[in-house]
């Protein structure tokens, strides 16, 4: 090898390996692990995680107010279901109609309820029209 | 109308494939008859395509809801301006502004590639009909992508109306910019692939890759810093930029595309980088294609719109077929792009042309780990794992101030090789000032070591940039013998590509401070307030002072108004507003901001209990979050004097 080629191989490898450990830093603090509801009822108790979910339709109290509670529901077994409870500014696209998928974001308690920090109601259709 | 634009479609398909088949068979029989026809098919692409588009306008100003498009994005009630932009507010009629800006886009460089390097012109005009006919195809035999479909069943008497957070002067402009941008960027890819497979000479096709290459660059530029401000003035959540993977969408290929002009600059002034060029044009390209996808495949998971997962085979294959493309003929020329000059010094001003690149292409790499790591993480491990705004901040906050540091530093070296006395004392002078401020900042108590750093990068840049300016100016001055003001605008007039170019890096620093003063000194406040009570956000005192309805015949609006106060003097108003849509059954929360250089105090109404008696609200500061906007024009005004065109007989000035 040329001393050339060996100094583009050197200075490659050097930045792969400083990108790699970059990248493995950020992704130790950014990760964040994503559960169904059922997933997460089999999980237990478990904190810093999204679950993601249907609204059980009628289930909103505190629709127009900063704290909200509600249920989801697992969207392939609707039998389970996570009461939720959220304090915050509510999304405008949260609204209390059936199968809107919510993706909830916080801490799943033992005693079997997630008090969620963020929520992000998932509306395939945000910027279109309403259906 | 309908009917009209439904055949336009079907004309261009056939007009882009027919011109196809003539690109290719002009390479093949090196036939000139069969090149000027492929042209004349390029030349009814984009009047076919100008016909479809103004069908479709002509159905929307004519609101006829007949067309299953317009009854879907407009109403009687909704005001002209949004009428038009309806237009592009929608799946469908996007991909028809796509498809009209790739007609003219094509037709329009293809009349200069056929002036200034014809060789490579039936090349180009292939790749160019070969993206137009994918666009075309998708729009006529897609799932919900074509605007001319009619209405199932009896004509409606009123549209559904536009979602009121598209009806916002920037959701008319964002689209736009970023369809300018992305279609921008599908030309130096055509213009270099061109180049490579007829083995024309770079100097011919390199004015037509550098005036395309900057226009992409600027306007997907102008696309996400429009979209940023919209987010911010629309969302309500206080923040302008959310990593989310549609936003990483569009920020991929504008990074590369920074490094891509960057390249083209090395290759008109130095002959070097034609590989990285050609890399970059390929890397562009691509992102510009995947971006594309990502936005409307619906296969990441994004609050943004246009889910359509019928187009996930779609563009895999386009995506799969344009990087085999690539691949190819990159080895099948990889003879050609050995260009035979080498950096002589490991720290000149080549060279900081090569690190600004790579750290661009890292960044790069980064962001799009983040957008498909937790696809990847979900196929390995069967738990999806999600990545959230962290990552991206703690991964590319380094590298950016890395940047920062880069654009200060390689205008103060010299070309070629360097001049350590004169490098080192360049550095004294702009490095002195920065010091300067980390002393001040550091007396006034702020500890934060990314802070301090992002604001002493800035004002070494600036000095540096300042001090070209500077030097040009006084050189100027004295060569021509004119006056300051005289000087300075024919320093910049001509040598528009260097101090646009400085222009920009000017307003990136800007922007950088922005953002670093939004994210460090953020403060939230979240308050429940009865009539007369009082919240205190930062320096300032709100308080409550009622709530009043109005009921409009679309909407229903709830009016908070609050007296903002500043060491017990009242220096004014907000009043932020909650919108009930009916006809939609959908919220909107306005939110209130109080701009000045300093910073925004930004207040949304989250709730209200009954008649007003008491209100939920967020109210934040968000100090110099409004040089995010400035260093944005900044940034802009220094691309548009790059791209200024140059009359034919320029004279040059040494530089």
């Amino acid at each position: 090898m040329s001393a050339r080629a060996i100094k583009i191989t050197a200075g490659v490898a050097v930045i792969a390996i400083a990108v790699a450990m970059l990248i493995w830093v950020s992704v130790g603090k950014g990760s964040v692990y994503y559960y169904t509801v059922s997933e997460l009822l089999a999980k237990g108790p478990v904190q810093q995680v999204r679950v993601s979910g249907e609204l059980v339709a009628g289930s909103v109290q505190g629709l127009g107010t900063t704290s909200l509670k509600f249920v989801l529901h697992d969207r392939d077994k609707p039998e389970l279901t996570v009461p939720v409870t959220y304090e915050g500014p509510v999304p405008d696209t949260f609204k209390d109609q059936p199968d809107i998928e919510v993706v909830a974001e916080g801490d799943f308690a033992a005693d079997g309820l997630f008090k969620a920090t963020v929520l992000t109601p998932k509306c395939p259709s945000k910027y279109e029209a309403a259906p | 109308m309908n009917l009209l634009g439904y055949v336009c479609l079907i004309l261009v398909s056939i007009a882009c494939l027919g011109g196809l088949a003539l690109a290719l068979a002009a390479i093949v029989r090196r036939s000139d008859e069969a090149a000027r026809s492929a042209f004349l098919a390029v030349h009814a692409v984009a009047a076919l395509a100008v016909l479809a588009s103004l069908s479709l306008v002509v159905l929307l100003v004519t609101r006829d809801f007949s067309n299953y498009y317009v009854y879907s994005y407009t109403a009687r009630s909704l005001p002209f301006a949004y009428t038009l932009s309806a237009f592009w507010a929608g799946n469908a009629g996007s991909l028809l502004l796509w498809l009209l800006l790739m007609a003219v886009f094509s037709l329009v460089v293809l009349r200069q590639l056929r002036r200034e390097a014809p060789s490579s012109a039936p090349h180009a005009a292939a790749v160019l009909l070969a993206i137009t006919a994918f666009f075309a195809l998708l729009m006529l035999f897609g799932n919900d992508s074509n605007p001319f479909l009619r209405q199932p069943g009896a004509i409606p008497a009123d549209g559904r109306g536009m979602n009121p957070m598209l009806q916002h002067p920037g959701m008319v402009i964002h689209p736009v910019a970023l369809y300018f941008g992305y279609v921008g960027l599908a030309v130096p890819f055509a213009v270099i692939m061109g180049g490579l497979l007829a083995r024309s000479p770079s100097s011919a096709w390199l004015p037509a890759l550098r005036r395309w290459s900057l226009l992409g660059w600027l306007f997907l530029g102008i696309g996400n810093l429009v979209g940023a401000w919209w987010a911010y003035v629309t969302l309500g959540w206080g923040g302008y930029w959310a990593w989310d993977p549609v936003e990483n969408a569009s920020l991929m290929p504008w990074l590369t595309a920074t490094a891509l002009v960057h390249s083209v600059a090395m290759l008109r002034r130095r002959q070097m980088f034609l590989g990285w060029t050609v890399l970059l044009a390929v890397f562009t390209f691509l992102l510009t294609i995947f971006g594309t996808f990502l936005t409307r495949s619906g296969i990441a998971a994004s609050v943004h719109a246009f889910s359509d997962n019928t187009f996930i085979p779609w563009f895999t294959i386009f995506l799969l077929a344009a990087l085999l493309f690539s691949v190819v003929v990159i080895l099948y020329r990889r003879s050609d792009l050995r260009s035979g000059k080498r950096l002589d010094h490991l720290v000149s001003r080549e060279s900081s042309f090569l690190y600004t690149n790579v750290v661009l292409l890292v960044i790069t790499f980064v962001v799009l780990w983040g957008v498909v790591f937790p696809t990847v993480a979900g196929a390995l491990h069967g738990a999806e794992v999600g990545l959230d705004p962290n990552f991206f901040t703690v991964a590319t906050v380094p590298l950016a101030l890395v940047l920062m540091l880069l654009i200060g530093l390689c205008p103060l070296l010299p070309w070629r090789g360097t001049d350590t006395p004169r490098l080192l004392k360049d550095v004294a002078w702009t490095a002195t000032p920065a010091i300067v401020v980390l002393v001040v900042l550091l007396a006034v108590g702020i500890r934060k070591p990314y802070t301090l750093l992002s604001f002493t990068l800035a004002t070494f840049t600036a000095v540096s940039v300042a001090l070209q300016y500077g030097r040009g100016w006084r050189s100027r001055r004295r060569a021509a013998g004119v006056g300051w003001l005289r000087a300075f605008g024919g320093l910049v007039w001509n040598n528009r590509s260097r101090y646009g170019g400085f222009l920009v890096h000017l307003g990136v620093i800007v922007v950088l401070v922005g953002i670093t003063g939004s994210y460090a000194f953020k403060q939230v406040v979240d308050g429940e307030l009865a009539q007369g009570e009082v919240l205190e956000v930062g320096r300032f005192e709100l308080t409550y002072d009622g709530l009043t309805v109005e009921d409009a015949p679309d909407k229903q609006l709830a009016r908070a108004t609050f007296t903002v106060r500043h060491g017990g003097q009242v220096v004014g108003e907000v009043d932020p507003v909650k919108e009930y849509y009916y006809a939609s059954d959908q919220v909107w929360t306005r939110v209130d901001v109080r701009s000045n250089l300093a910073g925004d105090l930004y207040v949304a109404l989250l709730a209200f209990q009954g008649t007003g008696e008491s209100v939920s609200i967020r109210a934040e500061i968000n100090p110099l979050v409004g040089w995010l906007w400035i260093g944005g024009g900044v940034l802009v005004a220094g691309g548009l004097i790059a791209l200024w065109p140059a009359r034919r007989s320029r004279v040059r000035a040494p530089s």
